[in-house]
């Protein structure tokens, strides 16, 4: 049985630093590399079914929530799971495991000792992180030159597409046609490409 | 320093204890030995003092965007 948890999450308006974004950054690209993970689509499943030292005593708890696309619980016995819908598509499934890992890393005594920016909010950073884990800019900029759809990359990525729309709009990227609308968010992060995207 | 090799630093030292403690002592010349950056880069690297990863990465931020 699932602990009690809090309903509702923790956001903000406010624009995050810049410093704070390119740790959360560095933080995704490090878990690649030390997983040794090197093209798409990352395997965040087997991220969490062989964690590092600091995600000690992670599971995967894959049921119907109903609630989330997925969840981090921590448990009474001090393990801690990432619960994931599986009446979600499989792509959400991925960016919400992605998400939760974050969550994940901010309950844990490596972030505790480092005091890891906004810690206590770990939703403020937690999907940009989903969007770098799932898409590293390395592995961005060399698609941002090619002509090739929205959707295709998603595919390519494993993830949603208005997922793929949000993380070249952060990167700087622009897009035009049908699909321009899900660039509407505006970029946030620091260094990026700027290309072109064809819509598809 | 190339934003990547960068991040593979500083990313490894936040989720390695070990890594980050040596990185921050003065092992870091033999830590920053096993990366590929220029001489420039290097004394940047070498020239913050800190005992904080946190700041490291803010030194190493500042020094790639100005």
């Amino acid at each position: 049985m699932l602990p009690r948890g809090t309903i509702g999450r923790e956001y903000t308006d406010k624009e995050p630093p810049n410093t704070e974004v390119f740790l959360v950054e560095c933080l995704a690209w490090g878990l690649l590399r030390a997983y040794g993970i090197a093209e798409p689509p990352v395997p965040v499943r087997d991220m969490i079914k062989h964690p590092l030292p600091i995600f000690e005593r992670l599971t995967l708890l894959e049921l119907n929530l109903g609630l989330y696309d997925a969840t981090y619980r921590p448990l009474l016995d001090g393990s801690q799971l990432i619960a994931v819908d599986l009446a979600k598509p499989g792509v959400v499934q991925r960016a919400g495991i992605a998400r939760e890992l974050y969550v994940a890393f901010c309950r844990s005594p490596r972030a505790a000792e480092l005091h890891w920016p906004r810690c206590e909010q770990p939703y403020v950073y937690g999907e940009f992180f989903a969007r770098c884990l799932l898409m590293p800019a390395a592995w961005m900029r060399p698609v941002c030159v090619e002509a090739v759809s929205l959707e295709d990359l998603a595919i390519r990525f494993g993830v949603p597409v208005r997922m793929v729309a949000r993380r070249l709009s952060e990167m700087g990227c622009h897009a035009s046609g049908p699909g321009a609308a899900l660039f509407a968010h505006g970029a946030r992060n620091g260094p990026g490409c700027d290309c072109m995207v064809n819509e598809g | 320093m190339s934003k990547m090799v960068l991040q593979t630093l500083i990313g490894s030292a936040v989720i390695d204890r070990e890594f980050c403690e040596e990185l921050l002592n003065g092992k870091r010349p033999t830590i920053l030995a096993e990366f590929d950056l220029t001489d420039e880069e290097r004394e940047a690297a070498l020239a913050i003092r800190t005992d904080s990863i946190q700041e490291f990465a803010v030194g190493l931020y500042e020094w790639l965007t100005v």
